[in-house]
Formats: C-alpha cells, sequence, structure tokens
C-alpha cells in the first residue's frame, strides 16, 4: 500500500464510495463536514475517513446502522440551515448536497426552520435576520449566495 | 483552529513541529515524583487514578473552596463533609462534576468513587474536578439548555455537528419548555435531542462538540421528569 494515502482515498481505488461533501482531490483534507465518518475495527469512535491515513491491515467498515443514523443525522442538521429552492436552484441535478441528501437517504428534517438560520431576511418575528447576507452578483461569472454556503473551507 | 488526530501533536503540533501537551496537574505532578520517589506518588489514590486531585467545589455549597485530596472518597463525601452541604440548607438534588461538559450526579449515585476509572464507567468524567452543587430547586431542563448554550458559545464553528447542532440543541430543549409549560407530549422533542446528542458525541471533530451530551444525557436520565409536563411525568412514574 502507498504510503501517506487516506482511507477514503484508498477506499476510492478500491471501487468503494464513501459519502463526502468537503473532501477534494485538489485541496489538502480538512475534516470539517462530518459526512465520511467510518469505523475501525479495534478502534473507539467514528473518525472522518478523509483525515486518518491508512494502514496495512487496518479494517475498515464504510456501511453500518450506526454510521447510517450518524451521517443521516449530520445531513439533517446541515439541511435545517439550508433553503429548500432546490427546484428553483441553479445548481438542481448538479449539487452534491442534494446528491449527499440522497445517499444517506434524509426524508426529514425535525429541527423545523422558524428559528436560528442563514437562509431567511426576515426573522419568524417580522424583525431583520442579522445573519442572513445578499446575494452577491458584482461578477458576470459568478453568483454568491451566503444562505447556501455550508462552510466546507473548500 | 481543532484539526483532526493523527497526527497527534507529538509528531506534529505547533507550527507543523513535535510539541509536547500536558496539562498543569501533569506538570505540578512532577517535583513531588522526583522529590520523594514514583512509589511515594503511586500509592496515594485508588486502581490507576494516582496521587493527589484539587477538587475545586462551587455552586450551592457551604464550604465552596479549592481542595486537594487523594483520589478514592465516595462522590458523597466529597459533597457533604467537604463541601458542608448546600449553603441553602435545602437537600442536594444534583451535582456536576468535571466542568461544564461534566455529568449531572443525582444523591443516588453519591457512593460514585472519586476516580478516572468509576466516573467514566457512571457516565461521567473527572475532568478538571470541578464539582458544581445544586439544591432541590434546581431545573435540570434549563442546565440542559445550558450546556447547549455553552457549546454554542464556545464552538470554533468548524464542524457541523458542533456549530449546527449545539444551536439546534438550545432551540429544542425550549421547545420542549414550551410544551411542558402547555401539557403537550413531548415525546417527539426528546426523540430529536437524544439523536442529536448521539451525532454530536460520535460526529464532531474535538471533546467540545462530543462531550456537550454527557450533561444533557446525564440531565435526561437521571432527572427525566423536569422534562416532561407534570401529569405525564407523575403517569411515568
Amino acid at each position: 500500500m502507498p504510503e501517506d494515502i487516506s482511507v477514503m482515498r484508498a477506499a476510492a481505488e478500491a471501487g468503494i464510495a464513501i459519502p463526502k461533501l468537503c473532501a477534494n482531490d485538489m485541496v489538502k483534507s480538512f475534516g470539517s463536514y462530518r459526512l465520511c465518518l467510518i469505523e475501525v475495527e479495534g478502534k473507539r469512535g467514528t473518525p472522518s475517513s478523509c483525515t486518518l491515513p491508512a494502514s496495512s491491515g487496518m479494517v475498515v467498515h464504510t456501511q453500518t446502522d450506526r454510521l447510517k443514523k450518524l451521517r443521516r443525522g449530520v445531513m439533517e442538521l446541515y439541511i435545517s440551515d439550508h433553503p429548500l429552492d432546490c427546484l428553483t436552484c441553479a445548481a438542481n441535478g448538479d449539487c452534491e448536497l442534494q446528491d449527499m441528501a440522497g445517499v444517506v437517504d434524509l426524508r426529514d428534517v425535525r429541527y423545523g426552520y422558524d428559528r436560528e438560520n442563514h437562509v431567511k431576511a426576515e426573522a419568524s418575528d417580522g424583525a431583520d435576520n442579522f445573519r442572513w447576507m445578499a446575494k452577491d452578483e458584482s461578477n458576470p461569472y459568478f453568483t454568491y449566495d451566503p444562505s447556501k454556503c455550508i462552510v466546507c473551507s473548500r | 483552529m481543532v484539526r483532526p488526530k493523527p497526527p497527534l501533536p507529538a509528531l506534529e503540533g505547533f507550527l507543523g513541529r513535535p510539541t509536547v501537551i500536558n496539562n498543569v496537574m501533569s506538570l505540578a505532578s512532577v517535583p513531588i515524583i522526583l522529590d520523594k520517589g514514583a512509589e511515594f506518588y503511586r500509592d496515594y489514590g485508588v486502581g490507576k487514578s494516582h496521587c493527589t486531585i484539587p477538587i475545586q467545589i462551587a455552586g450551592n455549597v457551604r464550604h465552596g473552596d479549592l481542595f486537594e485530596t487523594a483520589f478514592g472518597p465516595p462522590l458523597g463525601e466529597i459533597v457533604e463533609d467537604i463541601g458542608g452541604g448546600t449553603l441553602s440548607r435545602r437537600p442536594v438534588r444534583a451535582v456536576q462534576v468535571g466542568g461544564p461538559l461534566g455529568a449531572y450526579f443525582p444523591p443516588e449515585k453519591f457512593d460514585t468513587i472519586f476516580d478516572y476509572e468509576s466516573f467514566t464507567d457512571a457516565g461521567g468524567l473527572i475532568g478538571h474536578a470541578g464539582i458544581v452543587v445544586f439544591d432541590d430547586t434546581v431545573d435540570m431542563l434549563k442546565q440542559a439548555r445550558f450546556a447547549f448554550e455553552f457549546c454554542a458559545l464556545e464552538s470554533c464553528g468548524k464542524c457541523t455537528p458542533c456549530r449546527i447542532g449545539a444551536v439546534r440543541g438550545v432551540e429544542v430543549i425550549d421547545r420542549i419548555a414550551a410544551r411542558k409549560a402547555e401539557g403537550e407530549d413531548v415525546d417527539a422533542q426528546i426523540e430529536l435531542v437524544s439523536d442529536l446528542c448521539e451525532t454530536m458525541k460520535l460526529g464532531s471533530l474535538c471533546a467540545l462538540g462530543g462531550f456537550t451530551p454527557i450533561p444533557v444525557v446525564s440531565a435526561l436520565t437521571h432527572f427525566p421528569e423536569d422534562f416532561r409536563p407534570h401529569a405525564i411525568a407523575e403517569a411515568a412514574e
């Protein structure tokens, strides 16, 4: 096995896709999104596979009931602070967040959308939501919509 | 900013260099070991918890102060004998051990031995050995809220379970409080807060988000009546 590769990369080379969002081949792994969590036999906890170095003899589980529930729980938190305008969103059909919400089988966001968020310009009592920021469309090639940012630090 | 380990700081730490990280307690143990020898140090304490621990007793307590004792007394002895019970003279209802992210213990758990292993087994932690005493007027739902609030305030924001989870935790607790006040069913919200605790415990990058569920789950486990409307709490007993 080559030196210095992550469990995520080793799995990918073996044809196993671990759900991921912040990891990208073009940047150093960061470990913020917590979707690529895995279990390693003989080790406690659920480390992120993008930051965990692979080693010989390591036995890794990428799909267990605990991991499924955990990934869905993390995704539920993410979507609880994300606009639900997929059908009219420019990224519809070409969106990693949408894909991963499908992969982890997220059906329901139980937290509701009436409290703290970066999505709505107005709070539920009609006051200005100080967390909300308008779209930046000053660049002819890019639109930056802060309400859709998932803080992956990519 | 928090980063995943490995690499461990001993290999790659501050400025990418090997870095020794010890807490003050470990460093403070060194002179006595050098002066009186390893056996002297080892023979204080119980089990694998050696030597002494400086305990900070605070909250609603008669003799709040800093005490150093060997590991090994039961929790109740620390609260009642050293701390002298509550300042209000009302009965003790809960004691939080280990800091803001430590577990709450009811008096029924006062026989828990004050050492690392026993506290881990009891779902708690020794942490920095801070003990906060509460009398029977404490609202454990509010204490659970405080844990999420503390986490939201302290969160560096890097990982999702901690950054968003702590905020949602406060909101779910508030929803439980509102439903409780109206005498409405809170089962779905309690399930949600339990699921959230699991996500934060296993999904967070560091111990801040990972330990926030400890006070919340201990409050839910030992003081379930504070989370439910009175009629439902009585029926469940």
